[in-house]
């Protein structure tokens, strides 16, 4: 089963997200920060991330950044999930090291969708 | 409401709601910190965001408004302003009504959802425009109620059929056709209103019917006096038509616009009857030569030949009403003829188009899903950022577009391309695959447009189904509260309770073993696990009381925002100070604190604090203070409000009381001071206009001396004239388990509650003085009334001396006067669980209830401030 690490600090978009992919078929762990989500994925490994930009402690672009500068993690990509529609805030997302950019709220189909692409789960 | 996500949601956010009202009223404190205005954009922000995963556009409209203002804030192109401050508030207010009708219906009302748009777009006018927004705004409002509702989804096939027809024609002849439906409040009835009049009356009614909004589950417990009953009614008459005749229930009604497609729909049974593919071929040529007449001739026929239950013989009835309005209603009619034939529900205007679009797989392996190819586009947008990222992050997301672009072929098992992408694997090899792959031809899966709409079907199911899954499966692991129904924990309360009282029977017992039949030490033992169980029994007990307790900041918390609301109305100035805001006591003590401290804080800001003129000039600082304080102390919770305002004149209120009648004229000149200001409540001291003359102490104390006395505190009041007010609350912690002092008088036993017991003495008999007709003592210097229990309960036997000729005498605290009751002889304390007298005994008062002994027997509690007044 493909794993997917949800990171939000709204316990509300947590449990959201969570429902959906789990109802699709995946073992979800969650995060309520960056910092917290670092710490579990220098320590399990992910097929996916699923990342909030706004974050107390440490946010959304940051948590990417050292996720990709950790040479030791396998580098599973990242779905940024933010309600910023803009194209500034993608663009910050992607030079952090994100592969996709989905706006807030997601429809669970689209979620699901590209989770599934970014896993390689067949459609 | 069995939505987990929605409690979450409700739950998360009043918690930021709380915090949003705290950090507002900071600002205005301390001024605006760029901290503060980031925190408050956070969360609002938040809640906006958390808010959209729901259906409830008015509140993330609102609450987007409330974002963007807030931003502008934070990033200073605006100040903060009083005035911001107030808009703020207010949507917060608003968003809270909306997430308390949330919790409770699970629905928004729609007047509640008006008022959110009206204050969102007032935000969005004050950020575009400026001040004089208002009534812009106002005006846009009106036109959004002048628009025609928007398109709802709506049972066409609960209308009859000739219904239906009779709205198909109105609709080609140009009328309007309205649907409206009304669904009445409950308590109509009380106002007056008629609903099936009113619906009855609809001008240009077609059709109508009544159902009901809930299932009546029992008959015996329906209530009659209730409108649950929904009203459908179809009308041709104009929005405004139909808006004016229902004017007084505006927020009631929905009106529905049907368009032709969605009303013909033909019904009936799929089986059977003549073949008509023939007929199909035959009319469908007639039709291109468009003569009415021979159409008409030709449908007829067949109909004849057609039961009418049939589902072709509804068909064959609208074509022939359709036909009267050739050539606009041919889409019509060439769909209701595709379904003679495929007994599918018609499809009409671009049902052709998908007739023709048939999926066209060419080369499996090189198309591509249309996902996936977003995938890789967005896959090329970050290798276009890559060049200007530090060199750390590099290699690491160059990884991750590797993996992205191989999960994405792996899902679309497009296993060619997957092969020629393990061979890259330099950013420049990889940017020119993905171009490539975004040359070849997409895929769509293109299927028929309707798809579109059963996907949205879908989705609706996927979300139901969703719940309920999550709703067995998932525990959520982060909450570290534990929602326990509030009837178990009373449960548990009363079990202990139970145990507490019946393990006194060990102990009873144990003299028992120890008088009776004179085991000594098997006594002794007993008495040892009595202890030990008793320990723990008392522990236990003490647990389940905590899990009861709350702190007193629930209730305080409200008060910066009352105090900043009237101080502004009333053009005062106040400091509030909360001291010892995280003392705990009962739930329902705390619960019932609330309104009479809200009474408090309310007169002391009226008529204690005075306008800032007037304390320049008496010399006070131009701000008034008022502190909320609440402390513990043994086992009751003691809550003050204490303010710096003109005080409470005695005389005047002596002088009042007696102007009402509520003292004599001997009292008017005895009564001390202090006693002077207990008159304040008393029951009927209060009235508006004594109320701002005397500072207005009075307004409804006796309000809040009832309510004290209903939890069995105590209230009571000091003042200084022109220094301030402080009025104090004793309530105790918990109203479980009450501690009695047992005594004895002529040989039966009494509680007597600890809290107003000041102390036990022994007294000689000659050291009792009869005083003015009062049989007195002096106690350490202070004169006490001393009262008998034998007489005060009519027990009519002579009170018991101790050996040595003394009294026992037990110093009462009453209405903070003191007083010594006699009784025959004290016998300890206990923990008892109270119960009211029940039946005829409960008028009583004299008794505040009773409780059963560990040894099975009855105890009756005294209520000591009945028993000085049954005197």
């Amino acid at each position: 089963m493909k794993r997917v690490l949800v990171v939000d600090d709204a316990p509300t978009v947590r449990m959201y997200h969570k429902k959906i992919l789990k109802d699709a078929g995946f073992e979800v762990d969650e995060a309520v920060n960056g910092l917290e989500a670092l710490e579990k994925a220098l320590m399990n490994e992910y097929n996916l991330y699923v990342v909030d930009i706004n974050m107390p402690k440490l946010d959304g672009y940051s948590f990417v950044k050292r996720l990709r500068a950790s040479a030791e993690v396998k580098q599973a990509p990242v779905i940024m999930v933010s309600t910023e529609a803009e194209e500034k805030d993608k663009e910050l997302s992607y030079e952090a090291g994100a592969n996709f950019y989905l706006v807030k709220p997601v429809k669970p189909e689209d979620l699901i969708k590209y989770a599934k692409i970014f896993t390689g789960v067949g459609l | 409401m069995n939505n987990s996500l929605l409690e979450q949601f409700i739950i998360e956010s009043k918690e930021y709601l709380q915090k949003i009202g705290e950090i507002l009223i900071k600002l205005e404190e301390e001024g605006s910190s760029k901290e503060l205005l980031n925190e408050l954009f956070r969360l609002v922000h938040t809640l906006k965001g958390n808010s959209g995963l729901f259906d409830f556009p008015a509140m993330t409209k609102l609450l987007h408004a409330s974002e963007d203002l807030m931003n502008r804030l934070r990033d200073g192109s605006l100040e903060y302003t009083s005035e911001i401050a107030d808009i703020l508030l207010e949507a917060m207010d608003t968003i809270s009504q909306m997430i308390d009708e949330i919790e409770a219906s699970g629905e928004l009302q729609p007047s509640t959802n008006e008022t959110a748009f009206e204050k969102a777009s007032f935000i969005r006018n004050f950020l575009s425009e400026g001040k004089d927004s208002l009534k812009k705004v106002k005006k846009r409002v009106e036109k959004i109620e002048d628009q025609p509702t928007e398109v709802k989804s709506y049972d066409y096939l609960v209308i009859p059929e000739d219904t239906r027809m009779l709205m198909v024609r109105a609709l080609f002849e140009g009328k309007p056709v309205r649907i409206l439906q009304f669904s009445p409040e409950e308590e109509c009835f009380y106002k007056g209103d008629d609903p099936f009049l009113l619906v009855r009356n609809t001008p240009n009614i077609l059709w109508g019917r009544y159902y009901l909004r809930e299932r009546i589950e029992d008959i015996e417990t329906l209530d009659i006096y209730k409108c649950i009953t929904n009203f459908d009614v179809v009308a041709i008459a104009e929005d405004s038509v139909l808006k004016e005749h229902f004017q007084y229930v505006l927020d009631q009604i929905e009106i529905i616009i049907p368009s032709i497609s969605q009303l013909i729909i033909p019904k009936g049974d799929r089986n059977g009857g003549p073949v008509y593919e023939d007929f199909v071929e035959e009319f469908t040529e007639m039709l291109k030569k468009g003569d009415k007449g021979i159409l008409k001739n030709s449908l007829r026929a067949l109909k004849e030949l057609t039961a009418p239950n049939l589902y072709v013989s509804s068909c064959l009835r609208w074509i022939e009403l359709l036909i009267d309005y050739l050539p606009d209603s041919m889409v019509y009619i060439e769909g209701l003829l595709r379904s003679i034939k495929t007994f599918e529900p018609p499809r009409f205007g671009e049902v052709q188009k998908t007739y023709e679009i048939k999926p066209e797989v060419t080369e499996k392996s090189m198309t591509i899903p249309k996902e996936v190819l977003r995938v890789f586009e967005e896959q090329k947008k970050v290798l276009e950022k890559i060049s200007s990222v530090s060199q750390e992050l590099k290699e690491g997301i160059l990884k991750s577009v590797f993996l992205s672009l191989e999960n994405a072929l792996t899902a679309s098992k497009n296993s060619e391309l997957l092969e020629r992408l393990k061979q890259k694997n330099t950013i420049e090899d990889i940017r020119s695959f993905i171009e490539e792959c975004l040359s070849l031809k997409v895929e769509e899966y293109r299927k028929p447009e309707k798809v579109e709409k059963v996907e949205k079907a879908k989705k609706v199911e996927c979300v139901e189904k969703e719940e309920k899954v999550s709703e067995v499966a998932e525990k959520p692991s982060t909450t570290k509260v534990l929602k326990v129904d509030e009837t178990k924990i009373d449960r548990l309360m009363n079990l202990i309770g139970e145990l507490v009282v019946t393990k006194n029977s060990l102990l009873y017992l144990s003299r028992k073993v120890d008088t009776e039949y004179e085991l000594v030490t098997f006594s002794k033992e007993m008495k040892q696990y009595y202890s030990v169980i008793n320990k723990i029994a008392e522990e236990m007990q003490d647990a389940i009381m905590q899990v009861r307790m709350i702190p007193v900041s629930t209730v305080f918390q409200r008060f910066p925002r009352l105090v900043r609301y009237i101080s502004k109305k009333l053009g005062k100035k106040v400091k509030l100070i909360i001291e010892g805001e995280e003392t705990e006591a009962d739930k329902n003590v705390v619960e019932a604190l609330a309104d009479p401290f809200i009474h408090l804080v309310r007169n002391s800001l009226d008529h204690g604090i005075e306008p800032p003129e007037e304390r320049i000039a008496k010399g006070k600082p131009e701000i008034g203070t008022i502190i909320l304080r609440a402390k513990q102390e043994a086992d009751r919770v003691v809550i003050q409000v204490e303010d710096d305002g003109r005080g409470i004149d005695p005389q005047k209120v002596k002088q009042k009381a007696y102007e009402k009648g509520l003292i004599s004229e001997e009292e008017l000149e005895k009564l001390k001071d202090e006693e002077a200001l207990n008159l304040i409540f008393l029951p009927g001291f209060s009235t508006k206009e004594v109320s701002s003359e005397l500072s207005g102490r009075g307004v409804g104390m006796d309000v809040v001396r009832s309510m004290v006395d209903r939890y069995n505190g105590t209230v009571s009041v000091t003042s200084v004239k022109d220094k301030g007010t402080t009025i104090t609350l004793s309530l105790p912690l918990s109203m479980a388990v009450s501690h009695v002092m047992l005594v004895e008088a002529a040989n039966q036993k009494y509680g007597i509650p600890m809290d107003t017991i000041i102390e036990t003495v022994r007294i000689k008999k000659e050291e009792i003085h009869v005083f003015k007709g009062v049989q007195t003592t002096s106690l350490r210097g202070k004169v006490i009334p001393i009262l008998f229990l034998n007489d005060l309960l009519e027990l009519g036997v002579p009170p018991v001396t101790t050996e040595d000729g003394e009294y026992a005498v037990l110093v009462l605290n009453i209405k903070n006067e003191m007083a010594g009751i006699v009784v025959d002889k004290f016998l300890g304390t206990a923990d008892i669980i109270l119960k009211p007298l029940p039946g005829f005994m409960a008028d009583i008062t004299l008794f505040s209830g009773t409780a059963i002994m560990g040894d099975g027997s009855v105890l009756l509690v005294i209520n000591p401030k009945e028993l000085i007044e049954w005197r």
